[in-house]
Formats: structure tokens, C-alpha cells, sequence
């Protein structure tokens, strides 16, 4: 057993500090991406079993203030509208069950809009950057607004199985390399739109438990070092196929608690780093997926609260073909 | 998110004269900012501007809505200008690219922004940018950025001479080689040299095919020979025995390959007998032999010592290693 605690109260606290953080140089650099940074935060404390800590109000109406008139949210106010903050913006407002206070209408055609028909891709925002991102943006947004019948989505699916590499991997595009990260993206929209079956789950199974090196963490690309996030892109993706006991989940368990800052609470990218919301998020989303630390049980197509998403009637268990 | 940057213990005293620093640092950009956000309120598209946006993105290049505001103030300048004029300023944005990458070489919107300055210039240098993606992955042979725009350059030199793809893709495949033989742990490398297999490959004769394929193994030998424990090179093994077998509907040819590479697998495991990676291949050829014909029961008992062998020495992945076999 590890030596570590969780420090679920040091979390909390660290959570519910980040506002205060003015003083800090890196508040100010990380404003273009605010709304994220409060997803994170509220989905940590929502697994964490503290709904609440943030103010319900105040966070509606902030996300409210990052939405444009086309229906898109941007990273902040004045931020411009990008699928990344659309996709944050409403599960922040599905959390807090305030669905009813935006026009999902105008969202879903935002989403429509960047919609390539050509090649079955979507674009991050109107400039065009094509990545499996947003694929997953995309496809999480409209299954969460209940709306993917508002695009052609065997398109969708081709679109991502050609992202696909023969080590099982996928890649940000045709022709990238696989890459943890968007491997989560692709299981996890073709997941969401019920099309794992195209999916070879023991050769990607065999290159995902390949990213945990011997220290219990995991790495994103061969060859390359181990970081909490990568926790939650490997782990879920492993859930999503139900090959998740291909790794040894204590050692990893292990190695997210020993990348807490024990005396300001949060997560590091691994031991000994500086903490921060991004990285707790997915270091407690990576614990509550194994099921360590009585967290609340998260969603692993969409990292989400699973209460939240039985409700909407979104969750599905994973098959183990 | 903050990635590598390590915790450090500093006194009171210390820290005091940082926040002191910080603020005055704060300060400035939060005046910057609100400048640039307010010039782009009142649609103001004028040098100045523009000036404020160079300063921010230096100080900041994740600030995305900056960058869109920047291509903003271009784009209602061209609609005035001559070519050359498009050109120059097209040029001067690709600089600018140059500066703020070399800080943050894994930003996407300075990447992004390098490829809108070259779909909008009138004409655009191909050539120069193969030769400039070459020097930043002489930097980072890892970073897949580098990589994408890479594949990206090829396409675009591609699609310009359509009477060259076969000789275009055989010089990036003699890239892979190289970028491989300085480091065989190069999977990026790796990744790209397959995919280029892949459209080199079906435009060759048997005979060729088989000759390509075979030099592949040699390559790939080598590489599992000098680093063992590196997943890079069994990928690509892997991907070479499946080719090979295809190239043959005569069992007694499939078979020969797989008993030719459990010959030299097993060499391998003499001399790397710790060798993880090594077990799991030799028992995945053993995998692969019986997909064509059922083991004997020699075979079977030499896979059940692998097996145990494989779990004494890698705990981490005994579920796993227990579903293979």
C-alpha cells in the first residue's frame, strides 16, 4: 500500500483559492482559457463530493458573460467563441442543471458551422484548425445537448477511424502519429456514438497499457516521460474498452498521490512540480475511475460526474470484446 | 497547466520581493491587454494596433483571440494592397512566427497561425518550409507538431507536382532513415517512415515489395538488437511480419516467416533474457504461427514458460499479458 494520503481537504481548499490567486503572474496568462479552468475545478469538487464551493449563481452568470451571439462560448469574456470553452461552458451549466438559461439552439448551430462535410472533420473555430479535438468537442456537446441527430455522424465516424494508425492508436489527423491525448478523443466520441465496435480493443488495449512506465504512471507516446493528466486520457480510454485492469492500478494510484503538493493541496504534472487545476482534475478523475479514495464515480466518455450522466440517460457501460 | 516546473522552497523574504516583481509584471500586461481587447471593441485596424498585438503575443502567445485579431487587421489591409505588398506582409508574419516559436515550440495557435500566413500569401516557398521544419526537428526529433507540418509541407509539394509524389515520398522515407539511424528510439521517425510505406508499397511489384520488405527487417533488427526494451522498433516489426504474410497465400511461406523471425527473436532473448518487449513478441509470434496452423505441443509448452517468465518480470501487466495468451 503507498505511503501517500489523499489530500482531499488540501484539494479543496486549493480549488477554492484559485480565484484569489490575483498576485500570481500565471492567473493573468492563463485568462484565454478561464471557463476550462472553472470545469476543471467544479468537476474536481463535484468527485470530490462538494458540489457547491464555487456559487452556483456567480458561475452561471460568468459562463453566461463568455457566450457570443453565435451561439459559441470563448475561453472568458471578450475571448473569441471556440469548441474548446463551448464544450466546457455546457458542462458547467449541465452540472449545475441550468441548461435552461442558455438557447441550445444557437450552440448546436455553432457547432453545425464548423462542421467540414467534406472530409467529416470538424474546425476548432472559424480559422479552421482541423484536429480530432474536435471531433470530441463536437461530438460530447451535441450528445450532452441531446442533439446528435443535427449531423451526419456515419461521416463523423469515418472521419475518425482514418485518424486511426495500425499500432491502434489515433492521431490529431490522417496521418498523425497516436497520441494518448487523442486516442481519449477518438474512443471517447466514437463511444458516445455507440461505434466501438470498429475498434480493434486488444491491439489499442495492448498500446495503452504499454503507456504505464515503472514508476506507475503514464506516459502519452512512447518513449516519452510520465505525467498525472495522462492518468485520466490513458485510463479512461482503457475503461472505455474495458481493458482497464491491463495496467496495475495500485502503482498508478501510487503514483497520482505522490504527485499531490502536500502543503498547498492540488495535483502536479508529477512529483515535486507545481500544482494546478488542470492537473488535480484529472489526477481525482484518474482515482475515482479506480475506484480508490470514496470519490464520487466519473463518467469516462465524459468526464462528468456518472450520477450526472445516468440521468441524462448518456452513460454506457463499456463491452469487453 | 503547468507542465516540468518544479516546486521550489524559498523564504518569506524571497517570496515577497517575487510577488513585488510579479506585480509590476502584472500590471503591465493586464494595461497591454485591456488595450488590445479595447482597440478590437471599437474595430480599430490601424499600425498601432497591430504594434500592440506584436508586444502581447511575445509576452503571451496562447491568447488565440489576439492572434485572430492580428489576422483581422491583415485581412482589412489586403483587400488594398498589391501582391507584393501581401507578400511582404505575409513574410513578415512568417518572422514573426520564427520569434515566438522558439519559446513555445508546442503551441498550437502560433502553429496555426504560420499556416494562414501561407495560405494566404500569393506564393508561397514550399521548399524553404521543408527545409525549416527540417531545423526545428533537428531540435525536437519529438515533437509532433514539427512532425504534422512536416507531412503537411510534403502534401502541399505534393499536390504542386503530382508527377513527383513517388520520388517525394521515397526522399521523406530516406529522411526516416536517417532521423532513425541517430536514434533508434525515435518514434516519430518510426510512425512516418510506415505511413509512407503505406503509399510506397502498393505502387511496387511482388518482387520489389518483397526487396523493400526485406531491407525493413534488417533495419528493424538492428533496432531491436541495439534497444530491446523499446516498444518503437516492434511496432514496426509487427507491422513487417503482417505485410510479409500477405504477400503470400502459401502457408508454407507464411509459416517460414514466422519461423525465420522466432529464430531471430530468440537469439534476441538470449542476449536480453530480462527483455520484456522480447517475451511479448516471441509469444505473439507463437500467436501468429498458431493463427495459421495449430502449435504442437513443443510449441505450446516453450509459450507457457514465456508466459510465466513474462509475468515474473512484469507484474504491471500481468492482465494483459494473461488475455494474450
Amino acid at each position: 500500500m503507498s505511503n501517500h494520503q489523499f489530500l482531499r481537504n488540501l484539494h479543496i481548499q486549493f480549488i477554492e483559492q484559485l480565484d484569489k490567486k490575483q498576485d500570481a503572474l500565471e492567473y493573468w496568462y492563463s485568462e484565454h482559457l478561464r471557463l476550462s479552468g472553472v470545469y476543471w475545478g467544479l468537476t474536481a469538487l463535484q468527485l470530490m463530493g462538494c458540489p457547491d464551493l464555487l456559487g452556483r449563481d456567480a458561475v452561471i452568470k460568468y459562463v453566461l458573460s463568455c457566450q457570443h451571439p453565435n451561439g459559441g462560448f470563448g475561453g472568458h469574456p471578450d475571448h473569441d467563441p471556440h469548441l474548446l470553452y463551448t464544450l466546457s461552458a455546457i458542462q458547467i451549466l449541465l452540472m449545475y442543471d441550468a441548461m435552461d438559461h442558455i438557447n441550445t439552439y444557437a450552440v448546436v448551430s455553432f457547432i453545425q458551422s464548423l462542421y467540414d462535410k467534406d472530409t467529416g472533420s470538424f474546425k476548432g473555430d472559424r480559422w479552421g484548425e482541423i484536429d480530432t479535438r474536435f471531433s470530441y468537442c463536437a461530438v460530447a456537446c451535441l450528445s450532452l445537448l441531446q442533439a446528435l441527430d443535427s449531423i451526419d455522424l456515419p461521416r463523423v465516424v469515418e472521419f475518425i477511424l482514418a485518424c486511426r494508425n495500425v499500432d491502434g492508436g489515433f492521431g490529431s489527423k490522417p496521418g498523425a502519429e497516436s497520441h494518448a491525448g487523442q486516442v481519449f478523443c477518438c474512443v471517447g466520441a466514437l463511444a458516445i456514438v455507440r461505434q466501438l465496435d470498429s475498434i480493434d480493443r486488444d491491439l489499442l488495449g495492448t498500446w495503452l497499457a504499454n503507456r504505464q512506465l515503472k514508476n506507475g504512471g503514464l506516459n502519452g507516446r512512447p518513449q516519452k516521460l510520465e505525467d498525472v493528466c495522462y492518468s485520466w486520457w490513458v485510463l479512461s480510454s482503457l475503461s472505455i474498452i474495458g481493458r482497464q485492469h491491463w495496467i496495475d492500478r495500485a502503482k498508478l494510484r501510487d503514483f497520482i498521490l505522490s504527485s499531490q503538493d502536500p502543503e498547498t493541496g492540488g495535483i502536479a504534472d508529477r512529483a515535486g512540480d507545481v500544482p494546478d487545476v488542470f492537473h488535480t482534475l484529472f489526477g481525482i478523475a484518474g482515482l475515482s475511475l479506480l475506484g480508490y479514495e470514496d470519490l464520487e464515480p466519473v463518467d469516462p466518455m465524459y468526464c462528468l460526474p456518472l450520477k450526472l450522466t445516468e440521468q441524462l440517460g448518456l452513460h454506457s457501460e463499456p463491452g469487453s470484446k | 497547466m503547468s507542465h516540468g516546473v518544479r516546486r521550489v522552497k524559498t523564504t518569506a523574504e524571497v517570496q515577497l520581493l517575487k510577488k513585488q516583481k510579479e506585480a509590476k509584471l502584472i500590471d503591465e500586461y493586464r494595461q497591454l491587454t485591456s488595450a488590445v481587447f479595447q482597440k478590437r471593441k471599437d474595430l480599430c485596424y490601424d499600425d498601432e494596433s497591430f504594434q500592440l498585438t506584436t508586444r502581447l503575443l511575445r509576452n503571451n502567445p496562447e491568447l488565440y483571440t489576439v492572434w485572430n485579431y492580428r489576422r483581422e487587421i491583415l485581412l482589412s489591409r489586403f483587400d488594398s494592397c498589391s501582391e507584393a505588398e501581401v507578400t511582404e506582409a505575409c513574410q513578415a508574419e512568417l518572422d514573426f512566427f520564427m520569434e515566438v516559436i522558439r519559446f513555445n515550440p508546442k503551441c498550437y495557435w502560433i502553429w496555426n497561425h504560420r499556416l494562414w500566413a501561407l495560405s494566404t500569401t500569393p506564393s508561397p516557398n514550399w521548399d524553404m518550409e521543408l527545409r525549416l521544419v527540417g531545423k526545428m526537428l533537428e531540435l525536437d526529433s519529438r515533437n509532433f507538431h514539427g512532425w504534422d507540418y512536416r507531412r503537411y509541407v510534403i502534401d502541399k509539394i505534393c499536390s504542386v507536382q503530382p508527377e513527383n509524389i513517388l520520388a517525394i515520398n521515397t526522399r521523406e522515407f530516406d529522411y526516416t532513415t536517417q532521423k532513425i539511424m541517430e536514434n533508434f528510439s525515435n518514434f516519430s521517425a518510426w510512425h512516418n517512415r510506415l505511413k509512407l510505406l503505406e503509399m510506397i508499397l502498393p505502387g511496387k511489384t511482388l518482387e520489389e515489395r518483397r526487396a523493400l520488405i526485406a531491407n525493413e527487417f534488417e533495419l528493424v533488427q538492428s533496432a531491436l538488437f541495439t534497444e530491446p526494451q523499446d516498444e518503437c522498433g516492434w511496432l514496426h516489426w509487427r507491422w513487417l511480419i503482417e505485410q510479409e504474410i500477405s504477400l503470400t497465400e502459401a502457408i508454407s511461406e507464411q509459416l517460414a516467416t514466422v519461423v525465420r523471425e522466432t529464430d531471430t527473436i530468440a537469439e534476441l532473448l538470449e542476449l536480453a533474457p530480462d527483455g520484456k518487449l522480447v517475451l511479448r513478441n516471441i509469444i505473439l509470434l507463437y500467436r501468429i504461427k498458431h493463427g495459421i496452423e495449430p502449435l504442437n505441443a513443443v510449441d505450446r509448452a516453450k509459450v507457457g514458460q514465456y508466459v510465466q517468465r513474462l509475468a515474473e518480470l512484469d507484474p504491471l501487466r500481468v492482465g494483459l499479458d494473461e488475455k494474450w495468451w
